[in-house]
């Protein structure tokens, strides 16, 4: 696992008060509903002192790699 | 018929702090009188009536809603409960809009009135259906509805003493008419919990810029998150000083 997929394992699943992992999606989660990811976009807007909550595509990440993908391709790095 | 959700839990909250916590400066007491108003199917009646720490420092519990299917399945919820646990406990179930269906002796006997009457703008009706065919009413504003009810409480009550009021406040409505309107009659809010929480997403999306027209006119507010919109439910404890 690299380390930006160590530290979005870890924000995650603290938002979300479970384990999750890299395959983790909204289908394999049971905490991950629609208050599940206003917790996941909080943290990540948090850690990312703002910066992830200017990415509107990220609403639309179902899944852990999705997220991943979208901060990425945006420039966001988690450190 | 109106589904319990996330502002019933956080007034069931309020309202279980209320009925229990004496370090709680609500200057409430036991043997109390509730009226619940926009009770729905019952699901905050039924919480505090079910457990013992909350059953027991209630006489009376009086609930009533304008829907009749909902007062129908409240009525089916409390006949739920163990005649034992409602021994103590004179229950009343009414269909009725606002404070109408109750009598001005029921009234001031009140301790607590817990008014979860829906009110969000009528603007957001065609956008979203939190009510699942409910009747809504509440205005532009959202707040015609608690206007009306603080109005009733003024105009049938000759009132020793105000109850205490319960009522959560979503910001799908005017925010800051709610504060004007608490001012005008003289009623001091303490903000027991606030919590936030998402608009449906696609609803939203497509409705984006009635969202925007709303809130720069301050008939609601929410703000966005990773292109999540994301409103908040406050629930304020009401009284007269």
């Amino acid at each position: 696992m690299s380390r930006q997929e160590e530290i979005l394992v870890k924000i995650v699943s603290s938002a979300l008060q479970c384990e999750v992992n890299m395959e983790s999606d909204k289908d394999s989660v049971a905490g991950w509903d629609s208050l599940g990811r206003l917790s996941i976009l909080t943290a990540l807007s948090k850690h990312t002192n703002g910066a992830a909550a200017k990415l509107s595509q990220l609403v639309y990440c179902n899944s852990m790699t999705e997220l991943l993908h979208t901060l990425r391709e945006n420039g966001v790095v988690l450190d | 018929m109106f589904r319990p959700n996330l502002t019933t839990k956080l007034v069931l909250y309020v309202a279980t702090e209320a009925v229990t916590n004496p370090s709680l400066s609500l200057g409430l007491h036991t043997g109390l009188n509730i009226l619940e108003l926009g009770c729905g199917g019952g699901e905050i009646g039924y919480q505090l009536l079910s457990r013992k720490d909350t059953r027991q420092n209630i006489s009376v519990y009086r609930a009533s809603d304008i829907h009749e299917g909902s007062i129908i399945e409240a009525g089916r919820l409390f006949n739920s409960l163990p005649p034992s646990q409602l021994s103590a406990v004179q229950l009343s179930v009414r269909r009725g809009s606002l404070l109408s269906c109750w009598s001005v002796t029921e009234l001031s006997e009140t301790d607590l009135i817990i008014n979860d009457v829906s009110a969000i703008s009528d603007e957001l009706l065609d956008i979203y259906d939190f009510f699942d065919g409910s009747v809504c009413n509440a205005g532009d504003d959202g707040l015609d509805n608690f206007r009306e009810f603080l109005e009733q409480l003024q105009d049938y009550i000759q009132l020793s003493r105000w109850p205490g009021i319960i009522v959560p406040l979503l910001s799908l409505s005017d925010v800051s008419a709610f504060h004007e309107l608490l001012r005008s009659v003289g009623l001091t809010s303490e903000l027991m919990v606030s919590k936030e929480w998402p608009l449906p997403v696609e609803a939203s999306s497509n409705n984006r810029d009635k969202l925007e027209r709303l809130r720069n006119a301050s008939k609601i507010w929410y703000h966005e998150l990773g292109g999540m919109m994301v409103a908040r439910t406050d629930v304020y404890y009401l009284k007269k000083p």
